[in-house]
């Protein structure tokens, strides 16, 4: 699976730390413009970047614990999936926010190929591959 | 994930297969003796730097009579190490944000 993880230390507690994870204002403040976020599952979330949106949907939240979501920047045909989990520091009061971003779609696509043995071309398969990989996402 | 990285850093550490990337990913999919004549390598080397690259999932192979032609795996999406590259900038600097922004 391609994906990048990174995490921070914050010196707030767990809390604070879900509001600023989830609360519209909040997420304004960091994630990299103005935030709409309809925090439920298949609920929307837009952040307004200076140079376009990035837009998708909410997958999971389990409260307090960790939220994942779905975006695209405006014009990607790809799609990739973050996930944010929040837990309890080991060492102090402070807690910890693990972040994954990955790329389900590219994996879906190789295994694609495999199954039909469709030799891809150009952009047009893989936004194919992309509208099914949000079908089969958004459903599960 | 850490091995999945190291595969494909390990892969692109080599010059050799730098340049078979960029001539692959400018011109499309080619076989080993076409790159192996335009890199100026044997044909056996030129695969053996081809394996290492399907390994890492940057590259696929398909049959085509009896060659076998190398193309980029995502095709129309960003290449893995590219995509890394710019996605971990993007958290760094949002979690840098997040960070300050509790803090206060």
């Amino acid at each position: 699976m391609e994906e990048i993880q990174k995490e921070v230390e914050l010196d707030c507690d767990p809390e604070r730390a879900w509001q600023a994870l989830t609360e519209e204002s909040e997420l304004s403040e960091w994630l990299g413009g103005e935030v709409e976020a309809d925090l439920r599952p298949g609920g929307e979330i837009v952040v307004h970047e200076e140079d376009g949106n990035r837009s998708g949907f909410f997958e999971t939240i389990d409260p307090g614990r960790e939220l994942s979501f779905w975006w695209s920047r405006d014009g990607d045909e790809e799609s990739t999936r973050v996930e944010l989990e929040l837990e309890p520091s080991k060492t102090g009061d402070g807690c910890l926010v693990r972040v994954t971003e990955s790329r389900p779609m590219v994996e879906l696509e190789r295994e694609l190929v495999e199954i039909t043995g469709a030799h891809r071309q150009g952009t047009s398969s893989s936004a194919e591959t992309g509208l099914f990989a949000a079908s089969v996402f958004s459903l599960s | 994930m850490e091995s999945r990285a190291n595969l494909v850093f390990g892969a692109l550490a080599d010059p050799n297969r730098r340049a078979m990337i960029e001539l692959i990913a400018s011109r499309g999919p080619a076989t080993p003796t076409e790159l192996s004549a335009d890199l100026a390598m044997s044909r056996q080397g030129a695969s053996k730097h081809l394996s290492s690259l399907v390994e890492a999932g940057i590259l696929d192979s398909q049959r085509e009579g009896r060659e076998v032609r190398y193309g980029m795996v995502d095709g129309g999406l960003e290449p893995g190490s590219v995509w890394m590259e710019r996605v971990g900038g993007e958290w760094d600097g949002r979690l840098a944000r997040l960070k300050l922004h509790v803090g206060n």
